[in-house]
């Protein structure tokens, strides 16, 4: 879980570039139907403005709770890490390892072009769904 | 969700193996059952947001909307069956009609007939389940005496209870567990409410593996130790011996996939009927869903203790 905390500069230049070419891949495809593209809802003036998210952050917290990040200890014990999961420590981390390569947990663009959350943080909120 | 089960369904909610089966034997017959395995039971999960369309279908005794599921578990709390989406309305009889694993019973792929157990002087062969009085009179299930008027029929109630209570303990673990199995379901459809109750099982079953370290490894070796134990030891005390071979006419054999039902098998001269015909299935319907037999277990359950 750490090596992915090291690949976030890797990952923000993926993203960038994602960005980029889902734009110039939406403006092309606008020019040659020769439409003009009608907003609906998402950010404009006079509506709520996009939240700043700081995905990153929250998995760090996760990490930095329950699993330690540079080779501090976890803030939580193992009893308080069942408690929250639900299911102890081994059992997460074989669950964490068999998921995380998944598609849909799959770091993605979202919306506003912005990294999605990672692959701990949405396994961390499905356990907290179930328990 | 869908990954979970797709992954672990096989490895963690399946009947039990061969050995398992064994250790489950010897536990049950040290408490006082010999040839069960196991606990079987129903319990409703209400639903919140049932559709209007289903909510006749979906409508328990209690009056509320809610989905019901069946479990087969033992002593460890492990589930061999797991069975998930029966409407609110059926009763445990009418679950355990439309179970898997009354699909298995009738074709006789389960139970294995290969564990031999006596009762009271008589051998049997067909193992069954600890059930309370809302199942059906098979000999596959063990129900506690309706009116138990003789101090040995209280006994072996008493006796069926404590190994009943299995099952039950199932549910009160999962529901302490997992909340989203305590309160009423939110979900719309009842594929979502399947997945999400077969998920938190199995992810229950991992994390209680996980707790008591090595639990399975635990259970395979004292299971082959209670095995040699029994094989150096006399046969009269043993809780079960393994069946030597088929008699005539008789229903025999160990718990069969469907895949290798279909093949003839080429082992068998003649002596019994062959496994995965027709007669076979018949004569398995039969056997397991015997009345007589069923209340022949309780005379003889009654003289055993």
């Amino acid at each position: 879980m750490e090596d992915e905390v090291g690949e976030d500069e890797l990952e923000l230049a993926s993203v960038l570039g994602a960005r980029a070419c889902f734009g110039a891949r939406r403006a092309r495809l606008d020019i040659r139907s020769g439409h003009v593209r009608k907003r609906v809802g998402g950010s404009r003036r006079w509506r709520r403005p996009n939240r700043q998210r700081d995905f990153d952050l929250g998995a760090l917290a996760i990490l930095r709770d329950h699993v330690g990040v540079e080779w501090r200890p976890p803030v939580y014990g193992e009893d308080e890490f069942s408690d929250r999961f639900r299911i102890p420590r081994p059992a997460f981390n074989r669950l964490f390892r068999a998921i995380y390569e998944l598609p849909f947990c799959r770091r993605t663009v979202n919306a506003t072009g912005r990294p999605q959350a990672h692959a701990i943080q949405k396994v961390a909120a499905a356990l907290r769904v179930l328990g | 969700m869908e990954f979970v089960i797709d992954k672990w369904v096989s490895t963690y909610l399946r009947r039990p193996m061969d050995v398992e089966l064994e250790h489950i034997l010897t536990r049950n017959a040290a408490r006082g059952l010999p040839g069960c395995m196991g606990s079987i039971d129903c319990t409703h999960w209400q639903w919140h947001k049932c559709p209007k369309a289903l909510s006749g279908q979906y409508l328990d005794r209690k009056g509320r909307r809610s989905v019901c599921f069946e479990t087969a578990g033992d002593e460890n709390r492990k589930t061999g069956l797991f069975f998930v989406g029966c409407p609110g309305a059926y009763h445990d009889m009418s679950v355990l009609a439309s179970s898997p694993l009354m699909l298995d019973v009738n074709t006789g792929a389960w139970p294995p007939r290969t564990n031999q157990y006596t009762l009271n002087g008589r051998s049997r062969r067909l193992l069954f389940y600890a059930a309370d009085a809302g199942y059906p009179r098979y000999a596959l299930c063990a129900l506690p005496h309706p009116k138990p008027d003789h101090p040995k029929l209280l006994l072996y109630n008493r006796l069926e209870e404590a190994t009943r209570k299995d099952a039950e303990r199932i549910y009160a673990v999962l529901w302490s567990q997992w909340f989203i199995m305590k309160y009423p379901a939110r979900y719309m459809s009842v594929l979502r409410l399947i997945k999400t109750a077969k998920a938190t099982a199995i992810l229950h079953i991992m994390a209680m593996e996980h707790k008591r370290k090595g639990l399975i490894s635990a259970l395979r070796v004292s299971a082959a130790a209670a095995d040699s134990g029994q094989r150096t030891g006399d046969g009269q005390s043993a809780a079960f011996t393994k069946d030597a071979g088929p008699r005539q006419d008789c229903v025999w054999g160990a718990a069969v996939a469907a895949a290798t039902a279909d093949e003839p098998d080429a082992a068998d001269d003649g002596r019994g009927p062959i496994v995965g015909s027709a007669r076979y299935i018949y004569m398995a319907e039969a056997e397991a869903k015997n009345t007589d037999r069923h209340l022949s277990l309780h005379n003889d359950f009654s003289e055993h203790v």
